[in-house]
């Protein structure tokens, strides 16, 4: 038999489930915008106790409850969208430093030094039309300072290239310390939490390993009490609140933002010694058979560029300065004493034609700087594509992750009037008891 | 599926996303003409684009040694066709003198004549080109003979300051690594073959006023003359070889152009036909997206 107060206490209780259903609607209108922000749902369950059979046999009702609130979220979902999120780091790095290096060859819209390459052949075919033309030898010389002008222009502008990629990992190795440090403090206070699910610092929690899943592929240990550990390349960095930082050192290859820098720097590296490899074939090409010449005023030909190694190790080259200053100093000619003879000019020039040349791996100067751009164009490129693929995936699954986590304002609009309708309901009833405990008690 | 309101928006920014920038990218190639704006844009072709830029590149230059070759060829014909005169006038001159009688007065008059030819033979051995003497070879800037009174006589001779010269021939590069001999040898054509000497002999003899040995010389004569004809042949040759060669390369200049227009340039029917596709495509999801972020709930409770 149930008490004559019960029905207040059914729907005191329920009122407040209600209110608190309500809450966390609100809530989820609220938070419909948080990133990471993970839809609650408030679990209602009828509460009753059942006396002991000894005493009775029927149930004693004791309205609703909220059961707990619950973190709607996929946890199988999650590896998955993190694995993308690395793809997408790590060819969007590349895609970024990667264009900064291909802009720099103007090629195919201007001038570059495809097309300075075959007007400098060209100018020493002109010279060996007229050997004794000033205006000719003059032509040899400035061609030659144009592509060596350009040569290192690509030169030094790589190497800018080479600096931003390593002051980018710098940043980005502090990044995922700062984003391991908030992790770490996370854990710290997941910890002390004193009921076992806390969604708001799961929610941040998730979503600091989101940020780093950007940044590498890491590996997440989740433990018992919800806490999370992250290994990067081997290293743990977080483990419950102790942070380890990463270091430089610490990076190989991997996926993610960081693993893009390392791709995205070693292949400028291999861009780098490709141009130096060209660059040291065509001085020495050149300088051969320019040395096996003879100038205008009759002495043996000179080296005709000269190489050096700069700061960063890569090639710089430049006209000997004899030759700028006395264009004389030209060796177009094969035979002594010979000021009409253009035949060294045009062994020289014929240098464009030489198809295998074994340094090049059996191929022209051209045909390799042509080669090199073809690879740093598709690098590019294909690193753009996947970028784009991975993107699309990802919008896939944040799609999936959304359908199940985010929050549809419709539908919290909708429940909250259901919850309000209850809400109501109950205040009816609560005035129907009154009445009834008014006529029980005052009017009997 | 649920749908929430961050998937809407989420793949509405992404779809506007692609849309604008396939619209960008459209809009840049048409407005420059150009599809290779960078060389990741179509790095498959590049190998292709660049051997093409590099023939054009060269067969300009070819064109350049051709056309350059073709002058000294011309040059060379010119001085020929006026040696073949020079020679025929001889011929006549003694042909007439070996028909007049000894001691007869028209011998002083030849003579004056073919010392006129002598000299004009002389001119045609110093014919120059951009100012190459032709004959010169590899001291092209200094005259190729001379006349001098060497003692012995009148004699023409191999301009001292170049006697040191090792012949050889001067070429032109008219295709990759192929080249053709432009010059001629003129120690072999006015030296060697003794042209001058049999010139001053017929001189002398009319000086000497001495028919018959006039007459002796004409064989002399007319194998010289045979020679410069052969020579001129030989010019006339190479000019033609070179002239068709320009032809070729200007033919394939036309194909080498077409084909990479097809690589660089847009084009344009089918990218503005795109472009408006994409237009539309962009118009309609603005549209929509308006229409469908603007429907909720809130617009209908109180």
């Amino acid at each position: 038999m149930s008490g004559t107060f019960s029905g207040l206490e059914i729907i005191r209780r329920s009122l407040s489930s209600y209110q608190q259903a309500m809450e966390t609607t609100q809530n989820n209108i609220a938070n419909a915008n948080t990133e990471g922000y993970s839809r609650e749902r408030a679990v209602l369950s009828a509460t009753g106790t059942s006396l002991p059979p000894s005493l009775h046999h029927e149930q004693l009702n004791a309205g609703v409850m909220i059961k707990n609130i619950q973190r709607m979220r996929d946890d199988f979902l999650d590896p998955q969208l993190r694995a993308n999120l690395s793809e997408i780091g790590y060819w969007e790095e590349q895609e970024t430093e990667l264009a900064k290096v291909a802009f720099l060859f103007t090629d195919t819209t201007s001038a570059g030094v495809s097309s300075l390459l075959t007007e400098f052949w060209n100018s020493w075919q002109e010279l060996s039309n007229s050997p004794q033309e000033a205006s000719a030898r003059q032509n040899v010389a400035q061609t030659a300072v144009d592509l060596t002008t350009y040569l290192n222009y690509l030169t030094s502008q790589m190497e800018i290239a080479h600096t931003e990629i390593e002051n980018s990992l710098t940043s980005k190795v502090s990044e995922i310390n700062q984003l391991a440090a908030k992790l770490a403090a996370v854990n710290q206070a997941l910890k002390k939490c004193v009921t076992a699910e806390n969604n708001t610092l799961m929610d941040q929690r998730d979503f600091l390993l989101n940020e780093m899943s950007k940044l590498s592929d890491i590996t997440i240990i989740i433990n018992d009490n919800n806490t999370a550990n992250v290994v990067v390349c081997g290293k743990t960095i977080v483990e419950g609140q102790d942070v380890t930082p990463l270091s430089e050192n610490d990076l190989s290859s991997g996926k993610g933002g960081l693993g893009g820098l390392l791709a995205a720097k070693q292949s400028v590296e291999d861009y780098q010694d490709k141009m130096n490899l060209f660059i040291q074939t065509l001085a020495d090409k050149v300088n051969e058979i320019h040395e096996d010449g003879y100038t205008l005023n009759d002495a043996q030909g000179v080296a005709f560029f000269d190489l050096q190694d700069n700061a960063a190790g890569n090639k710089e080259i430049s006209v000997n300065e004899d030759i700028l200053n006395n264009p004389n100093n030209i060796a177009a000619a094969k035979g002594s004493s010979s000021p009409s003879d253009g035949r060294n000019a045009t062994a020289i020039a014929d240098i464009n034609d030489i198809a295998d040349y074994l340094e090049l791996g059996n191929k022209s100067l051209a045909g390799y700087y042509s080669q090199l751009l073809t690879k740093i164009g598709s690098d590019q490129s294909q690193a753009g594509k996947n970028a784009e693929t991975f993107n699309s995936i990802g919008l896939q699954f944040e799609a999936q992750r959304q359908s199940l986590s985010g929050v549809s304002i419709d539908e919290e609009l909708t429940m909250l009037m259901q919850y309000q309708f209850s809400y109501q309901a109950l205040s009816k009833a609560m005035s129907i008891f009154d009445d009834m405990l008014d006529t029980l008690i005052n009017r009997t | 599926m649920r749908v929430t309101n961050n998937m809407n928006v989420l793949n509405t920014i992404s779809n506007l996303q692609q849309s604008i920038r396939e619209i960008a990218g459209l809009q840049q190639k048409i407005s420059s003409g150009q599809k290779m704006q960078q060389i990741s844009d179509d790095p498959s072709s590049l190998w292709k684009f660049f051997s093409i830029k590099k023939n054009l590149a060269c067969h300009e230059q070819y064109n350049s040694n051709i056309d350059n070759g073709i002058s000294w060829l011309n040059g060379a014909d010119s001085a020929f066709g006026s040696a073949n005169q020079v020679m025929q006038s001889a011929l006549d001159i003694a042909l007439s003198a070996s028909n007049t009688g000894n001691n007869s007065t028209d011998f002083e008059a030849y003579a004056i004549k073919v010392d006129t030819l002598i000299n004009q033979l002389i001119d045609v051995a110093n014919t120059s080109v951009e100012d190459n003497y032709i004959f010169s070879n590899s001291k092209g800037k200094q005259p190729f003979i001379r006349q001098e009174d060497m003692g012995g006589g009148e004699e023409v001779i191999i301009n001292p300051s170049i006697t040191d010269t090792i012949f050889y021939d001067s070429t032109r590069e008219i295709l990759p690594r192929a080249s053709v001999t432009v010059s001629f040898n003129g120690q072999s054509l006015f030296i060697d073959s003794s042209v001058f000497t049999h010139l001053l002999d017929l001189k002398d003899a009319l000086d000497a006023k001495d028919s018959s040995a006039v007459n002796a010389l004409m064989e002399n004569l007319t194998n010289d003359q045979n020679l410069f004809i052969q020579a001129r042949a030989e010019a006339g040759a190479k000019s033609n070889r070179l002239e068709m060669i320009k032809t070729v390369l200007e033919n394939q200049n036309a194909n080498l152009q077409k084909s990479l227009a097809g690589l660089q340039d847009t084009d344009i029917e089918t990218a503005t036909t795109e472009l408006a596709s994409r237009m539309l495509t962009y118009q309609a999801t603005l549209s929509c997206t308006a229409k469908v972020l603007q429907i909720s709930l809130l617009n209908f409770i109180s």
